[in-house]
């Protein structure tokens, strides 16, 4: 094998290491998160206030934020924990998910309803989410992915190791006339 | 999906090229003689990114006998399974060929069912074990790409997981 394919080798070998460690470290991050929230009391709660609204993005320049609206879910629920009343708008995902079309859609699926059930953090009971997050699936997806280069590149530096140019011709048995 | 298959179906091919492989290791043992040994070499021309690069082959021809009946073959094989081993590692290709000039007596393996089948080295193809890999790599990556899009929609997951009281 070539020495400079031997070190773009190496180097997308020691990528798809990091690919691995970083995308495992993250799935486990998010996966202790999901198993906390498992232990988070599930109880019911009533809608007491529900509307999708238009409001300017701020994310955009000034000129664009009236031309390119966003949709926001305008919810507000009552619950009641160890006896205590508690009034909340949390939804309990990542900012990044919590799109204008997430809103659009939250709204739809909660307008017609009286409730829904929550899940609440006994050590905050203020701590709550409509479900359980469970997003592991892209990091354990990106594991698998680097995983396999890994082993793949890995197998490959081995084999040029181990089986040299003259590894063929050496095989080959040559008798005396 | 289709990809899993595709990496399932070359991870087969391999472990039975494999297995064929070393099966040949119980093939008859004889003598023969180099007729021919050349490096052929070609220019492999890239049309998209223009430019290109050289393969190189080593062309070894030999005959061998069969014992008790006197007959006489011919047989540009290396490893009794797998085509032609081109490929851009000129130095793998010009050592078989040095080793093997013209003339040369080398010991020859014969399949006794098939004595046209007749190879140089048994058991020893790693080429193959490549294939192996290489299909569980694919099989690797469909597995990861299609779990990723599993999780590619958190937000539509997050909406149909939410348990409304009517």
């Amino acid at each position: 094998m070539p020495k400079f394919l031997l070190y773009i080798i190496y180097l997308c070998v020691f990528l798809s290491a990091i690919g691995v460690v970083k995308n495992s470290l993250s799935a486990i991050r998010k996966n202790d998160s999901i198993r906390i929230m498992r232990s988070w009391h599930k109880t019911k709660a009533f809608i007491k206030k529900i509307s999708l609204e238009e409001k300017p993005d701020l994310s955009l320049d000034k000129e664009f934020q009236d031309v390119f609206t966003i949709n926001t879910c305008d919810l507000v629920y009552s619950y009641t924990f160890n006896n205590k009343n508690y009034e909340s708008s949390n939804i309990g995902i990542n900012e990044k998910d919590n799109n204008s079309s997430f809103q659009g859609d939250l709204c739809r699926k909660l307008s017609n309803a009286e409730g829904f059930y929550i899940y609440v953090n006994p050590q905050n009971p203020n701590d709550v989410s409509l479900a359980h997050n469970n997003y592991t699936y892209r990091e354990i997806g990106n594991s698998i992915i680097c995983f396999s280069f890994l082993i793949f590149l890995s197998y490959l530096i081995y084999t040029s190791k181990k089986y040299p140019s003259d590894y063929v011709a050496n095989q080959i048995k040559i008798l005396k006339i | 999906m289709i990809f899993i298959y595709i990496g399932l179906a070359l991870f087969i091919l391999g472990f039975l090229l494999i297995l064929i492989d070393n099966n040949a290791k119980n093939w008859e043992e004889t003598y023969g003689y180099i007729i021919k040994s050349e490096l052929n070499q070609s220019y492999e021309h890239n049309i998209e990114e223009g430019g290109g690069y050289y393969t190189y082959e080593a062309n070894i021809v030999y005959e061998y006998f069969i014992p008790k009946t006197n007959h006489k073959y011919e047989s540009s094989k290396i490893f009794p399974v797998g085509g032609s081993l081109r490929s851009t590692n000129k130095q793998e290709h010009l050592s078989i060929k040095n080793k093997l000039t013209l003339g040369k007596k080398v010991i020859v393996y014969y399949n006794p069912y098939n004595h046209k089948k007749a190879c140089l080295v048994v058991g020893k193809n790693f080429h193959l074990k490549i294939l192996l890999f290489l299909g569980l790599t694919i099989m690797g990556i469909a597995a990861g790409i299609q779990i990723k899009e599993t999780g590619q929609n958190p937000e539509k997951t997050f909406i149909d997981k939410i348990e409304v009281i009517k």
